[in-house]
């Protein structure tokens, strides 16, 4: 049994509302995160996994549950816990008008190092985000992938036991998107640091994560490592039917269930709203479907004979997103 | 300790560093001050009312042909009963404000008999006088008349704090227009005198009456109330502490510069705090709430900052009204007196205050924009209350306002006044009452 580096257990919290009501934005999660691996939470935009991991990281109080970071509790021994937590929040947390350095030292001050400890660890952070030829330039001078080496930086500074990085990704271009993944991995194999991770974008988590966990409406509805989850789908292809911007009514839905074979679960996403200038995006129907190249020609007879256009398909392999579709029967990208 | 000392540092470079902010910060009540000063300082302004300026006397002189005139500069300042010989005359040295509000010089000064001259230079010296007005032994023998004796010069000396320029000016003033008097007096009495014994002798008869007269006691001659200030038939023009007030420049200083000041130290106590907002918008305050610092420390760091700025702000317009006073006064002027520690004291109790108000509207407010305007009216409301606009409400009214408790202190510092008590406590009580209940509703909602 690997060593725990993370403990949650019952973990809940509910907002109140200005009229008096109640919003459980996180209903009694469960976790365990072990130490040295990257673990994913997964979940599409308010499921609960910021809240989740503020309450983790001790800037939320929980209503309910406990949280432990190497054996500490966040609540009661919350010094000692967070002094073996790096945090890499999703938007720029720096202070445009200090320079990168003094960025690092004055954030590493807060962690107790100051001296040649301080010097050694910003220089080392500086090296690692390759960011030492500009380290004396004001951030607020920086381009976006720059700013957020820096962010990541500061998680790191103080070399904590356990990183959380929260969809460090959102925004970014490829090339920065890829150098911060490449990161992450280095975290796990150079520094045997255990990574703590959230992202909406299932591709990241899978190539990533040792484990995953999924979170919706504020539970943990999936745990395990990518092909455990995997294999709760059974080998469910993803049909990806583009129809413009038709809708699907329910009886082309009916027949798909009832004639095709292996088909389990169909949904429908209409176009995203647009402002007016852009050009409308496709509706698209998903079916989850085994052998789903095998159903496609009598899945393409049923629409066509409802007189809906397909503009394109497309078959994906069982993947989280197909796990997540499964679970709570809409697209994570929702 | 190093942590907040780390964030109250990083604060004050942020604030420094902001360019815009400074100048706003520290030129712009500096200019206002002095605008309003060079504007109203050459006559037609408001008045400024200076009282109870501390002042030290010291009569040595033993008199001479049973007159003391030393006791005539006794009488002016002092109530007639402390006095040692009062004339009995009616209102002495009495002047009119502009507001029409009649004031004696005993309400203008606040003065004290001694007896040590060496002593009262000392008391000076150490602030506890504007100026002590020493008249010297021989002061009545010189001046004096007598048959066949000419009257000579006499001279009282005036020692003054150098630090309270504008109120030692005004005691100066005074003592040179009691002098005037004297000597003016001195001289109706010779001429008097002069005249009645040239008439005696060219009327043999008036002469054997005013003998007679002298003899029974019907004649009896009072000369006191010729060497009382406004009194005496002959015009000497007085220059009055109104008068002196309204023509100088450094005093509306003084006067615009302590409010202004006060002014913009709670527009500096509202930025600080105001960057609370901003820190969690830009997500620093998170990032600070998820290091190992307790959160007490993060606030007391960030609004440390905040006060070491209103502080260091109210000192350099302490220093730069100094400079700009010192060049319209044409010599040295402090503008808030040069009691330093009493102006230290008064100084961080503003900022106090200004850093108390800042904390409660962030405690208050649940936006930066909510919280710029709330403060920006209050800080204006205040402002009008206190007398920054150059009008002044009634001291009643003013007294809601923590901006006239710290310029009235600034006030009374510059006019060598050093009772300030209640001005601290006031300033004090204010910024740690405030503080602690924005602390308390800011820490209510600090779930980020």
């Amino acid at each position: 049994m690997p060593d725990v580096m993370v403990e949650v257990r019952g973990l809940a919290k509910t907002y109140r509302r200005a009229d008096g009501s109640e919003v459980q934005a996180v209903r009694g999660i469960d976790l365990d995160i072990y130490k040295g691996e990257i673990f994913s939470m997964l979940g599409p935009n308010g499921a609960g996994k910021t809240t989740t991991i503020s309450m983790i990281s001790g800037l939320l109080a929980p209503t309910a549950g406990r949280a432990t970071i190497g054996g500490f509790s966040i609540t009661t021994q919350g010094m000692q816990a967070k002094k073996l937590l790096g945090v890499v929040p999703q938007e720029i947390a720096l202070y445009p008008t200090l320079s990168a350095r003094q960025n690092l030292e004055f954030f590493g001050r807060m962690y107790g190092m100051g001296g040649r400890e301080l010097q050694k660890n910003v220089d080392e952070v500086l090296d690692f985000t390759d960011l030492k030829e500009r380290q004396k330039d004001r951030v607020e001078t920086f381009s976006g992938g720059m700013k957020r080496r820096v962010n990541i930086g500061v998680g790191l500074l103080h070399k904590p036991q356990l990183v959380y990085m929260d969809e460090p990704t959102v925004g970014v271009d490829p090339q920065s998107r890829r150098r911060i993944l490449d990161t992450v991995i280095r975290l796990r194999e150079e520094r045997q640091m255990t990574v703590l991770y959230t992202t909406h974008l299932m591709e990241e988590a899978q190539e990533l994560s040792n484990r995953v966990g999924i979170v919706d409406h504020g539970q943990m509805i999936a745990l395990g490592t990518v092909g455990e989850l995997i294999q709760k789908v059974g080998e469910d292809d993803r049909l990806i039917l583009n129809i413009g911007e038709q809708s699907v009514p329910d009886s082309v839905r009916t027949r798909l269930l009832q004639e095709v074979p292996g088909v389990s679960t169909i949904e429908f996403a209409p176009p995203p709203p647009t402002n007016g200038n852009e050009h409308p995006a496709n509706s698209q129907l998903t079916i989850l479907a085994q052998r789903g190249r095998r159903a496609l020609p009598v899945i393409i007879q049923i629409v066509n004979e409802a007189r809906i256009d397909i503009l394109s398909v497309e078959v994906r392999e069982p993947d989280l997103e197909a796990v997540f579709l499964q679970l709570t029967g809409r697209a994570l990208r929702d | 300790m190093r942590k907040i000392w780390t964030i109250a540092q990083k604060e004050l470079y942020i604030i420094f560093r902001d360019r815009n902010l400074v100048l706003v910060m520290m030129a712009a009540p500096l200019t206002v001050a002095t605008l309003i000063g060079l504007a109203f300082g050459g006559g037609g302004g408001s008045d400024i009312s200076i009282r109870d300026i501390p002042v030290a006397i010291v009569n040595l002189d033993t008199g001479a042909n049973e007159q003391n005139y030393g006791a005539v500069y006794v009488n002016a300042f002092l109530p007639p009963e402390s006095g040692t010989s009062a004339p009995a005359c009616p209102t002495a040295a009495a002047t009119t404000t502009e507001d029409g509000s009649s004031a004696t010089l005993q309400d203008l000064t606040n003065a004290v008999l001694l007896d040590d001259a060496a002593a009262a230079r000392a008391a000076v010296d150490a602030g506890e006088y504007t100026a002590a007005i020493i008249i010297p032994a021989d002061f009545s023998a010189r001046i004096s008349y007598a048959q066949n004796k000419p009257i000579e010069a006499g001279s009282v000396e005036v020692y003054a704090n150098g630090g309270h320029a504008i109120t030692a000016g005004v005691i100066r003033s005074i003592t040179e227009s009691i002098g005037s008097q004297i000597a003016t007096g001195t001289i109706t009495v010779a001429a008097t005198i002069d005249s009645l014994i040239e008439r005696a002798r060219s009327h043999p008869a008036f002469g054997l009456a005013f003998l007679a007269a002298s003899q029974n006691g019907s004649f009896q001659p009072d000369f006191a109330c010729a060497f009382v200030p406004n009194l005496s038939g002959i015009g000497i023009e007085q220059q009055t502490v109104e008068g002196r007030s309204s023509t100088s420049p450094a005093a509306l200083l003084v006067f615009f510069g302590a409010s202004q000041a006060m002014f913009f130290s709670l527009f500096m106590g509202q930025e600080g705090v105001n960057s609370l907002f901003i820190e969690r918008r830009q997500g620093t305050l998170q990032r600070l709430i998820i290091s190992p610092t307790p959160r007490l420390y993060i606030l007391i760091g960030k609004l440390g900052g905040t006060f070491i700025a209103c502080t260091l702000q109210l000192v350099f317009l302490f220093i730069a009204l100094t400079l700009v006073g010192s060049i319209l006064n044409g010599g040295l002027l402090f503008i808030w007196g040069n009691n330093l520690p009493m102006i230290g004291l008064t100084i961080l109790g503003a900022a106090l205050a200004a850093t108390g108000l800042g904390t409660l509207m962030a405690g208050l407010a649940r936006t930066p924009e909510q919280g710029q305007i709330i403060s920006q009216l209050l800080n204006i409301g205040l402002a009008a209350l206190g007398g920054s606009f150059g009008f002044q409400l009634p001291e009643a009214a003013s007294r809601f306002s923590v901006i006239y408790w710290g310029a009235d202190a600034f006030r009374k510092l510059a006019a060598g006044q050093n009772d300030i008590t209640l001005n601290l406590i006031v300033l004090f009580a204010h910024g740690i009452i405030l503080f602690t209940v924005g602390f308390w509703f800011f820490n209510r909602r600090a779930d980020i």
